[in-house]
This record gives C-alpha cells, structure tokens and sequence, in this order.
C-alpha cells in the first residue's frame, strides 16, 4: 500500500469513527430524552372528497409550523387531482389548492400531518410583531357577517364601561359575550344576530366578539384550528384573536379559555372560518380524525450532550425538506463518481445527472420528462438551424437559451390551459444546463456522430434516473435530517472511490480482446 | 490458425495478467505522479508545444500566423497572400476537434481537405468560433494556429485514406514504452483520433515494423477501405522519431506523455503535438498491457518513484 493510499484509509477511518462517535452520542441522548413523555405526537388527518367537475379549484386551509407544535411530517395521498401548495401573503396561513381534472367522478385527498406540540421558540406569542397599517385596517373592518358599528354591536358596547385598561375592557366584552349569548347549534352565525337575540351557534359567538373589539377599536379577527386533545373524529374550532400590546391574544368562546391558550390548540386559518372553500357546497366533502402516534424520538427536551446545532429536527418543517434534499446531493456525487470511476460510464457534464435530477425532483416527474423532451427536441432543431447564421459562441448560446425559455414558459401556459398542471414547478428544468446539453449534444453529433451522441446522452440521463431515485427517496433524506453526520460515510465512500485504481467495468469489455496476446484474431 | 474463444468481458484478474492499465490506474499512479499540474500548459497549448519544440531543435510544421485576438481575423486573408495550403487548429484542441486543413486556395474559395469549399467569410466564422473557445479542453477563449499542411508520406498512401497517418509514442520516464500508428479511415473522415473510427497500429518499438491493428477496439487485419494489410509494415525514419520523441519528452519535463509525430513526404518526422493524459487504446493495438512495459521503463534506477 502506498503513501496516498495509507492517508487516505487512516482519513476515511477517522471521518467513520467521527460519524459513529456523533451517531451513539446522539442515540444515547434521545433515549434519555424520550422518558420524559408528559407529551405526545398527535397525527392529524384530513380526508377531502371532491366531486371533479371542470377546472374546480378547492382551497383547503392546511396546518403549519404555530408556536404551539411543529410539524414533524406531512405527507399527501391524491388520486386524479392536481395540488399547489400556496401561503396567503397577508395572514402567512398555508392552503392546498386541488385541481379536479373534470371527469364527474368522486375524487379524493388525503392530507397526513404529524404534529408534535412542543413549545415553538421561534415563534412565541410573546414576541411583540408590529401590525403593519394596511393589516390594522383589515382587522378593524366591517364584514357581511361581523356587523362593525351597528346598532346592535353599539348597544351591547354601551353596557361596558370604557375607562379601563384595554385587556380589561376585551376581558369584559369576552365576559359579556360568554354570559349573555346562550351556545345553540340551531342559532346564527351572524353577530348582529346573536347580539340582537341572545343566542347564536360558536362561530356565531366568535363573530359577535369580533365586532364587538373592532367597534371598540380593538384589531381582531377569527382564528379556526383545531384542538389536540381526544382522537377520533374531531372538527374544526373557531375561536378570537385581539391585538393587545403588540400581540394576538386569544378568548376561546367555546371553552371559556382565555389569554394563555395551552398547547393543544392548534391554529390552522386566519381571518376565516371554512377550512374548505372555493366550491359550491355539495361538491365536497371533508372528515378530520385525530391519531395519537408512538413516538421514536422525544426531542421535547433539549439534548444535553450533543450541541444544539446538529439538532435539524428543530427546525420548521419547510426548511427541512429543502435540507433533506441538500443533505442528498453529496449521495448524487456519489452516484456519478460510482458510475464514472467504477462503472466507466461517460456523460455530457460532470454533475450535470445530478442536477437535472434535482429539477426533475421539484417537478412533477412526467410532466418533467415531456417539457425536457420537448426543449431537447426544439433546442436540437434551432441549434441546427442556427449553424447557417454562423453566430459566435456566446450569443449562439444566449439564443437557445431564450428559445428554451420561451419553450419552457409556453408549455406552462399550454399544460395550464389543459388543466394538466397545478403550479410553474413542475416544468422547474435548469435552464442553463439544458442550453449545454444541447449545445454540447449538437456538437458532439457533428464532430463523432449520432451514436456517440446518444450514448453520451443516454448514460447522462441514466445517472440523472439514478440520482433521481435516491433524492426522492423521502425516508432516506429524513434519516439525513435526524443524523447529518452520516455525511461523513459518503465523504468516506467518496474518498475511497478516489484512491480505486482496479479496472473500470466498462474497461473489462473495452480490453476484452487482450487476454492471450499470442493469439489475434485471423492470424 | 489460432482464432481467440469469442467473449464478451474478460475478468480483472485476467486482464492483470495481461499487463492491461486501466484509466483509473493510469490517472492515480503515472498521471498523478510522474506530470506535474503545472506543466500541463505545455502540452495542452500547442502552441507553447511548438515554442518549446523550437528552443530544442525538435522539427515542427512551420507555424504562418498564429491568431489571438478577433481584430486579426479580418487580417486573414492578407496574412494568407497567396499560400496554397494550410492547416488551422484550435491551440487548446482536444480530439481533433476544430481542425480545417485548406487544400487548394482557388477563385472559388478555399477547398478543403474533404473536398468542401468554403469562402473567405465561412474560415472567419471558424477563426472566431476557435477564439471563443467552441473547441478548447476547458471552454475558455484560444488561440488559432495557422500553420503548413503535412504533406503525407508515400509510405502511407495506400493505408491513409482522406489525411495524414500520425505515429503516437508513450513515453514513461523519458523511455519509449509503446507505439502506435493512427490511420484514417472513411469514417473518421480523415482524423486520426481511435474514437472517431481511425485505426491503430501497433509498432515494434525495436524494429520500427507494425504489429497488430484495431478498429473500434477490435482487432483487425487490413485497412476496412483499401483492403491493403496494415501490419508487417516498416515505419520509415524510426530511429530518427523515437530520437525526436525522446528529446520532447526531456523538453517537456513531463513523466508520461503521449508524443504525436507526423512524417511529411519532404522534411521527415515532425512533430505535431503532445499530450499528457496519453489514451490507452495504444495497449489494443500492439495487443499488450503497458504494465508490462511501464514497469520495464520504471525500473531505471534513479528514477524510482513509483509503486506498481
């Protein structure tokens, strides 16, 4: 064994035991952490029944890292529905918006969401947020249904003295609410209603709270979520928020609960009530049932002998799944250097494969293929046609670029008009590295030929296939996120595969001729 | 007549054996050890190749112009007056890529090698698309080299078809290893790069006389478009191109190289360019591993670097 090599074993050796080290550390501190189990891990499901009727658009509201709970995981189940996950810019609340294809028929949609209410740090209501002027103004407005300033709302406000402190005067007109609006499923939603009659359903209560803050010149809105605490079947609750002192505050007129709301409850829509909207009623349904699930890992408390830093699990849901993706890539180098180095394998681009399968990954996988087969096709043509107009390199380039994107943009406009595709994701391609696969396909089928051409383009998208598969691996990208140390293996492997001097695969075919040089052929 | 069992794979043992080094082996233990990363600019700019062949003395085709900057291209014409025959190529080519030999400068336009004419305007474009960096090893911007046609020696008139056959010599350690002569063919159109369909013949290094021939990694007999025999041949001015080789390898300071020679009908051997990553299709067709013969080269005493 060589110098190099010896390095490199003792490298390789370090970098595993290093792993290893962090791995048990990390293993013997949630052990410890998980026999504290005053918490649960609640999962949460939504089951969506929609009638498909032409370009239905369904918004369903949908739940999201809150200071009271984090998601841990969420996982959606849809058959013959497109889905867009959207984020309303003004209230931050997220929504899925399910696109029924329009054959008539029942379709359904399942959303999972493992939810695990630990206090939220990041997140805490006690962090005073300004209200911006145009959010105030929304938050003191009249609505159809919350009737700001009328006669009914001003005559239950006289009732309540106003020299007071502000919490003490939205204690009180929670208390006037709470006493004088008698709960009956059969009454209205409406304050007005409720105010003027003595009785109202919950939302109905909520509402007339509401109008009664916004008259007082209180900011206030509805907040419907749900509250974790029994499973099986549960539904939505609605319950106020008020402005105080530079936070929400909220009064739950169902439970009476007030101020310091405890972690099972769980915000899921802002400023509004339906947690599915935007279809005639009738043409969907909606269940919500509530699972308590064991629990692996109770990362409740903080982890004591490993620094916080190496604890991902902490961070919200979103970050995460960008980070389980970042934390494969390393596994698409690997992917190339086993195909290149040990397979022989050749490709246009070094990470190229790797990166067309990350675009692949943030699309939808066969509207991904077609849109690239499409560009390939176009890009191919123009590139021929662009070598009669003799251009230089760099503007040749910008040209195909522009035609790719003009492709990229009129397919999204296309799918669309189809009904076909739900958000601009899906056809997501790296457009600068399409620009170079064509340009550099074009040139390599004029300087050594169509086959070569193919082969070169067929083994790029092999490995992009490969690379594909294991970005998309989800659990595989949430073991990273639990144990990013297990990057050092791969740096490990990597490292190995650098110091492998044996015979390529394809080199066993290559030299296949050379095993007796006495005899060659024909001699 | 002995005819090989046919297969489809030999097993890495078996080519061990044999003597085959294979790419990672040749990057790892001769690229890596023997050519520094500096030097490679030597090799990989032809240009700084023929400047360093001219401080040694080593023949190389005349240089006429050698084009860096897109103002000159307009000069083309005036710098080429009234010169027959020419060859242009990227200074920082890479398989063969970029290269127009001019045959005949005529009325029409300049005809090429190929038989295609083409007009003043059409060699600009190409002069600009070399100064881009369309053809370059890296992508980055190049120079042109515009220098005299090799005029193809008789010896090789009935086994080159469409240009000129050139002569690749590994050299490991400033010692000859293995030799092989490139052939185009119909299908390379003229080049002579393995992978573009040329042949490779095996020389004797001692002899200077071909051995065995592939094409398209298998091994053949005769030329597939003359039907003439490519092997038994002898190589003309041997002695005198293993010398020029030899003496590139010194100049160059490069450990492993592949030196690229040309004979011209008038002037002898040439040389046209060198390359540090040598390819390894040279072991095909002589029909032997270059372990075998590298270890030969390694052993010379004060030159013990490597373990093989």
């Amino acid at each position: 064994m060589n110098k190099q090599n010896k390095r490199t074993v003792v490298t390789v050796l370090l970098l595993c035991v290093i792993a290893t080290g962090i791995m048990v550390i990390r293993h013997l501190s949630s052990d410890t952490a998980g026999d504290a189990d005053d918490h649960v891990l609640w999962q949460l499901r939504y089951t969506v029944k929609v009638l498909a009727r032409d370009a239905q658009r369904v918004y369903v509201s949908l739940p999201d890292d809150a200071h009271s709970a984090m998601i841990q995981r969420e996982a959606f189940f849809r058959a013959d529905l497109a889905m867009d996950i959207q984020r309303n810019a003004d209230t931050g609340s997220r929504s899925a918006v399910l696109l029924a294809n329009g054959n008539g028929q029942w379709a359904t949609w399942i959303g999972e969401f493992d939810i695990d209410p630990r206090l939220n740090t990041k997140s805490h209501p006690a962090i005073t947020q300004p209200l911006k002027p145009a959010m105030r103004q929304r938050y003191l407005a009249a609505k159809s249904k919350t009737q700001v300033g009328s006669m009914s709302v001003n005559k239950a406000l006289a009732q309540i003295p106003a020299d007071q402190l502000p919490v003490a005067r939205v204690q009180q007109i929670f208390e006037y609410c709470w006493l004088n609006i008698s709960d009956r499923a059969e009454g209205h939603d409406d304050a007005a209603d409720a105010l003027t009659h003595g009785f109202a359903n919950k939302v109905g209560r909520a509402r007339a709270m509401v109008a009664m803050c916004r008259t007082a010149g209180f900011p206030s809105r509805l907040v419907t979520g749900f509250v974790l605490d029994l499973p099986g079947n549960i539904h939505p609750r609605t319950w106020v928020e008020v402005y105080l002192d530079g936070t929400w505050v909220s009064y739950d007129p169902t439970s009476g609960q007030t101020r310091f709301m405890n972690q099972t409850y769980l915000p899921v829509r802002v400023d509004g009530v339906e947690m599915v909207r935007g279809a005639e009623p009738g043409t969907w349904r909606v269940s919500y049932e509530l699972n308590r699930l064991e629990r692996d890992v109770s990362p409740n408390q903080p982890i004591a002998q490993l620094p916080v830093i190496l604890d991902l699990t902490r961070l919200p849901s979103g970050m995460r799944g960008i980070l389980a993706v970042l934390l494969l890539l390393p596994l698409g180098a690997l992917v190339t250097a086993v195909f290149r180095n040990l397979i022989g394998l050749m490709t246009f681009g070094t990470f190229t494969p790797a990166l067309l399968a990350l675009s692949f990954l943030y699309s939808d996988p066969v509207t991904g293929m077609v849109v690239f087969v499409l560009v390939m096709f176009v890009g191919m043509v123009t590139r021929g046609l662009l070598e009669y107009l003799k251009l230089l390199m760099v503007p040749r380039l910008g040209v195909l670029l522009t035609l790719v994107v003009i492709c990229l943009v009129l397919a999204i406009s296309v799918l669309d008009d189809l009904g076909l595709t739900p958000s601009a994701n899906a056809v997501i391609l790296p457009m600068v590295i399409m620009t170079m696969l064509i340009e550099r396909f074009y040139v390599c089928h004029d300087e050594d030929g169509l086959l070569t051409a193919c082969k070169l383009l067929g083994g790029t998208l092999l490995v992009a296939a490969c690379c594909f598969m294991l970005l998309a691996w989800k659990s595989l990208g949430l073991a990273f996120v639990h144990a990013p140390e297990m990057l050092l293996y791969v740096a490990g492997a990597l490292l190995l595969i650098g110091r492998y001097a044996g015979y390529r695969l394809a080199e066993l075919f290559r030299f296949r001729d050379m095993l007796s040089p006495d005899a060659s052929l024909g001699s | 007549m002995s005819r090989k069992r046919w297969r489809f794979w030999a097993w890495p043992w078996e080519l061990k054996q044999a003597g085959v080094l294979g790419i990672n082996a040749r990057n790892l233990n001769y690229i890596a050890h023997l050519n520094p990363r500096k030097l490679y600019a030597r090799v990989d700019d032809k240009a700084r190749t023929k400047l360093i062949c001219h401080e040694h003395e080593i023949a190389v085709p005349r240089t006429y112009a050698l084009i860096s900057r897109y103002g000159d291209i307009a000069h083309f014409g005036a710098l080429m007056g009234n010169r027959q025959q020419f060859v242009i190529k990227p200074a920082c080519g890479a398989g063969g890529r970029g290269i127009m030999v001019v045959a005949a400068n005529t009325r029409e336009g300049f005809v090429l090698a190929n038989g295609t004419v083409l007009s003043a305007a059409d060699i600009e474009h190409h002069l600009a698309s070399i100064l881009s960096g369309l053809f370059s090893l890296s992508g980055h911007p190049d120079k042109a080299i515009i220098e005299a046609r090799v005029m193809p020696h008789v010896a090789f008139s009935e086994i080159a078809v469409g240009g000129t056959a050139d002569i690749r010599i590994v050299i490991c350690q400033h010692v000859p290893i293995a030799a092989m002569i490139r052939l185009p063919t119909a299908e390379s159109r003229g080049r002579a790069n393995l992978h573009q369909g040329a042949i490779g013949v095996g020389i004797d290094i001692a002899t200077g006389r071909t051995t065995t021939a592939v094409h398209h990694n298998r091994q053949i007999t005769q030329h597939p478009d003359t039907l003439s025999p490519v092997s038994g041949l002898l190589i003309p001015h041997w002695q005198q191109v293993l010398h020029i080789a030899g003496r590139l390898s010194h100049a160059l300071q490069l450990g492993y190289v592949g030196v690229d020679i040309v004979l011209d009908a008038n002037y002898g051997p040439m040389v046209l360019e060198a390359n540090a990553r040598p390819g390894l299709n040279i072991q095909i067709a002589n029909n032997q591993g270059l372990l075998k013969a590298n270890s030969h080269a390694l052993a010379v005493p004060e030159l013990k670097i490597l373990p093989v």
